[in-house]
């Protein structure tokens, strides 16, 4: 699939498509409610403004200020680091979306070196040749080589965002990732499951329409949902019916009718069989070619028919436009508003990248309902903090954090993918997402859990609660503590590669001038939250400070005059900033 | 509905007055129902005391459990006709009667039946039922026809309900695995949840890590003066309370899985494991008073045969050793646990050897309360509803019963209608 350029598609103005600067005249009447929502919180709007284009930052209400900045970044990227920001203010928010959107070559974006299937496989001629034992030794070796490659792309997935090259491609790369969402322990095979992801990263920000239209050709997904397995006259309604419900329309608005002939217009679509590679196969002889009714459309119809009856759906662009908004706002969009971009979605063929131009240039996105407001997930905390820390963190380390925090890229839940925003969020991933900060600033290490574990059980036995057990069972009961704690896996992984963390929280205090613990809580909060926090959180920030300056005798005003006592109170300091409320908000 | 055949003596229910129990049917029947206001604040429904200690564990078997893979129908011809590589062989079921036997691994699960501590509530389902596994699920853990759209989970409301006020405990429902399901969904409460018991904890000083929660609203400054951010607000609010949630319960769950001892030898599998942690939990009698916890695989559209075996194997020999386990303590003998899906499959098997989603299927009570034996009516697998089994027992019946029969709290407040009980507990 060649890459599809949205920018340049805007530009370029198709006749029915409107350009840029037509729809941010536009833009104050399709949106009437867009600016009462909108409250200037933070004075001095520094936005520049074009004389023949109407800007953003001119809309009544509106301030483009670091909030704003920081915003766009949260949700379109992987969070900015504080030294950008102001560059950005200054820029104004065409120049950020345009950034955003601009086209970058996908060449250099292939995640891993391509996966290449070696000539020899299971099921093939030579494999049939050998003997039991070597066959063994064989399946072995490849499934070692399919396991280090599927860990050596995820990785350079994520450490691609924090880098930052492609942010929004990388954001919506993510999204689609979980809208059509395949596991790699169904699929087993780590080449389908990278070229699902070629495809979702080549057609990001671009037709939708495309997208779907690849993923019912798409040999990962025909596996994951059985339509390999899907042929005539013994139909398989399993990619039918998710087609219908989480890739285009929504539960309800089709009937099990729909299911069942959907299913039906898709047998004989399949992959090839893992020796070959698992390239997209259609089986004529498989398919049904028969009649079906399918939302009222009568036909012999086929999976590509099938694509354009969805496609056709009004429902279909307001299921998609729904889906975009409500995952880059945090909250549900309004029926109205839903309307009004499904409508332009439909207008521009799906065009995925003029909606988004579109969004995150409207009021409604910096709405104060929205910006703070919604819960970062696993990637966005980890891959964030790593960004907002300018830490050199081991993409591995990113990745097997995630997935203890909940999301484990490439194995989702189930069919849906993940739940977004407070979802994210129990007692157990809450306290676990400050545990991964505390490994990743070097406050928490194998030894404290370690000693953790063996407080619980002599403090335990001191309370009587162990009668009856000798010490070498207690132990055990350590050992067998610390073996099962991920806390202390993330921290061995970190060990491993010899990882020090360099990102010197005192440089940024010297760097900044704070000297005082009120402009040291400023400056580091500002750094590490995604959020402005509230003033009581700044509030208890300040008085801890001050206790932990106690704690290593350091008067006041005397931060970073002894750097590493100093950076030792700044890095519990992060810890806790990294553990609160406020710093699972972006 | 009572037991409809082969009615097992009920196990020793020692220390569980039956008697506020049929005082507690009377009121329903004679339609006496209060407002889920007037129950709150501690008081218990009527005054009907709350049975103490008494507990609930949910096994949720998600992506649509075969039903008629789980209790086959072998006495009726159509099976074998209509599922030709899917069915377990006649021979091999472990027999209930002359028309049901279990799925030949449910051995243990089979033996618990033959003491009488199992009932199988056949046909479960819900009318217009959905074949979305998220929209079903939604049924499932609200108890509402309308889904999450009509607010907390039924667990959540039967928190509020029953351990309001004085009783109230962040931990008094807890979910062991990855994210809680639905059922659980609380305004009140963020879920209580744990991969595992060890890592339950945040690594630093816990009186620092309190500064975080609630407390730091007391310097909160005035809303006229300074007006709050409305969105992040809300939010931030429910993250104080999941940071204190989880200190509350940390330091509780982990001594108690710690200390944990059992004879009882669970198999190596993620559901054991999670059962286990359960076990350890009820036996330190920490308050939690309603477990969840979940097995995944059951969607099988393809090759069911192997991989439904061994669903069925590895849910057998979990459920065996957490029976066996709780029957050691008496908390475990207070102890109902309840095993559902989402839906049933679809009678005839596709064309891949596998089932596409379906409708009706069983549910399973285990435990020394539950009064063993079948309940309900086996679906006909003739009489279809669009090639699925009609559902004969609403779902919700067994809701009901443990509800206002188990828990002794006002099953209306908490699901907002009244349904026939299930005479099983």
């Amino acid at each position: 699939m060649s890459p599809l350029r949205p920018t340049d598609r805007v530009r370029s103005g198709a006749s029915r498509r409107l350009t840029a600067s037509v729809w941010l005249l536009a833009a104050p009447l399709l949106a009437p409610h867009s600016t009462a929502a909108v409250h200037p919180v933070h004075a001095a709007p520094g936005a520049v403004t074009g004389a023949d284009v109407r800007s953003l930052a001119d809309e009544e209400g509106f301030v483009w200020d670091r909030r704003a900045v920081e915003h766009l970044w949260n949700r379109a990227g992987f969070g900015v680091a504080a030294a950008d920001v102001d560059r950005w203010v200054e820029a104004g928010p065409e120049a950020l979306v345009e950034h955003l959107l601009a086209p970058r070559p996908l060449e250099g974006q292939v995640t891993a070196p391509r996966f290449e299937f070696r000539e020899v496989d299971v099921g093939t001629e030579a494999y049939r040749e050998m003997s039991r034992d070597r066959q063994r030794a064989f399946r072995k070796e490849r499934n070692r080589s399919y396991r280090q490659q599927f860990d050596a792309f995820r990785r350079d997935w994520l450490g691609r965002m924090v880098e930052g090259e492609d942010p929004l491609r990388d954001r919506m790369t993510l999204f689609w990732h979980g809208v059509f969402t395949s596991s790699i322990d169904t699929v087993k095979h780590t080449g389908a499951i990278v070229a699902q992801h070629d495809t979702l990263r080549a057609g990001a920000l671009g037709s939708y329409d495309a997208l779907l239209r690849a993923m019912l050709r798409d040999p990962a997904m025909l596996v994951y949902l059985d339509n390999d397995e899907n042929r005539k006259g013994k139909p398989n309604e399993n990619l039918a019916r998710e087609v219908m419900e989480l890739f285009s329309l929504g539960e309800g608005n089709y009937t099990e009718a729909d299911v069942t002939e959907a299913a039906r217009a898709l047998t004989g679509a399949g992959a090839t069989k893992a020796s070959y590679g698992r390239a997209y196969r259609f089986r004529p002889k498989r398919h049904d070619a028969g009649e079906k009714e399918i939302l009222g459309n009568v036909g012999p119809h086929g999976p590509g028919d099938l694509a354009t009856i969805l496609l056709e759906q009004p429902q279909c662009a307001r299921y998609i436009a729904g889906r975009i908004i409500e995952y880059l706002e945090g909250v549900p969009a309004d029926d109205a508003r839903v309307e009004e971009y499904a409508t332009r979605l439909r207008e521009t063929g799906y065009d995925v990248g003029f909606l988004l131009k579109r969004l995150l240039l409207d009021p409604d996105f910096y709405r104060d309902e929205v910006v703070g407001a919604r819960v970062a997930s696993p990637v966005d905390y980890v891959v964030g903090t790593t960004r907002r820390l300018g830490a050199d963190v081991p993409p591995e380390f990113i990745a097997q954090a995630a997935a203890s925090l909940g999301q484990d890229l490439f194995r989702p839940p189930n069919v849906k993918g993940w739940d977004e925003g407070l979802a994210w969020i129990n007692t157990s991933t809450f306290m676990m997402r400050g545990n991964v900060a505390g490994v990743l600033l070097g406050v928490v290490d194998a030894e404290s859990v370690r000693a953790e574990a063996i407080d619980l059980v002599e403090e335990m036995a001191d309370s009587g609660e162990m009668e009856g057990r000798s010490g070498a069972e207690m132990k055990a009961m350590g050992r067998e503590q610390l073996r099962r704690d991920e806390v202390a896996r993330l921290a061995k992984l970190l060990q491993r590669v010899e990882y020090e963390n360099e990102a010197y929280l005192t440089h940024l205090l010297v760097r900044t001038r704070a000297r005082d613990d009120a402009s040291a809580v400023a400056v580091l909060s500002s750094a590490l939250l995604a959020i402005e926090p509230p003033d009581e959180t700044l509030a208890m920030l300040e008085q801890r400070l001050a206790q932990l300056r106690d704690d290593f005798d350091i008067e006041e005003n005397g931060l970073a005059r002894s750097r590493r006592k100093s950076e030792r109170v700044l890095r519990q300091l992060a810890h806790l900033i990294l553990s609160l409320p406020e710093a699972q908000l972006h | 509905m009572a037991p409809r055949s082969k009615n097992h003596p009920a196990a020793a229910t020692a220390g569980i007055d039956r008697r506020a129990f049929l005082r507690a049917g009377a009121a329903s029947a004679a339609g006496i129902t209060l407002a889920p206001h007037a129950v709150a604040s501690g008081a218990r429904w009527l005054d009907v005391p709350t049975p103490n200690g008494r507990n609930l564990v949910l096994v949720q078997l998600s992506g649509g459990n075969d039903g008629l893979a789980t209790i086959v129908p072998h006495g009726d011809d159509e099976l074998y006709r209509v599922r030709k590589t899917t069915a377990p062989r006649r021979k091999q079921l472990l027999g209930i009667d002359d028309y049901r036997g279990f799925h030949p691994n449910l051995a243990s699960v089979r033996s618990e039946y033959d003491e009488g501590r199992v009932a199988v509530v056949e046909g479960c389902g819900y009318p217009n039922a959905v074949r979305s596994h998220f929209k079903s699920y939604e049924v499932w853990h609200t108890g509402q026809r309308a889904g999450r759209v009509s607010g907390d989970g039924w667990i959540g409301r039967l928190a509020a309900n029953v351990w309001s006020g004085e009783d109230e405990q962040p931990d008094r429902v807890v979910h062991f695995g990855g994210k809680a399901p639905y059922s659980l969904h609380s305004s009140a409460h963020p879920a209580v949840a744990l991969a595992s018991p060890t890592g339950y904890r945040w690594f630093g000083d816990d009186e620092v890590y309190a500064l975080g929660g609630e407390a730091i609203c007391e310097s909160e400054p005035d809303p006229y003066v300074d007006p709050r951010h409305a969105g992040r607000d809300a939010t931030l609010a429910a993250l104080r309370r999941t940071l204190d949630d989880a200190r509350a319960s940390s330091a509780r769950v982990r001594r108690a899985a710690a200390g944990y001892r059992t004879e009882a030898e669970y198999p190596k599998s993620r559901l054991s494991a999670a059962l286990r942690d359960v076990a350890a939990l009820l036996s330190a009698d920490v308050g939690t008073r309603v477990f969840s916890v979940q097995d995944r695989g059951y969607d099988t559209h393809s090759g069911q045969r192997a991989s439904h075996d061994r669903r069925m194997g590895e849910l057998d020999a979990a459920l065996g050793a957490f029976v066996a386990d709780l029957r050691r303590t008496d908390a475990g003998k207070r102890t109902v646990v309840l095993v559902f899906s989402e839906f049933g499959r679809r009678v005839k098997e596709n064309g891949s050897k596998g089932h596409d989603h379906g409708k009706a299927g069983p549910m399973l009570l285990l435990g020394a309360p539950v009064k063993g034996g079948l309940y309900g009516e086996h679906p006909s697998l003739t009489d279809l509803d669009a090639g699925d089994l009609r559902f004969t027992t609403d779902f919700r019946s067994v809701y009901q019963t443990l509800v206002a029969d188990w828990f002794g709290a006002d099953a209306e407040a908490v699901l907002g209608a009244t349904y026939p009980r299930v005479a099983l507990v």
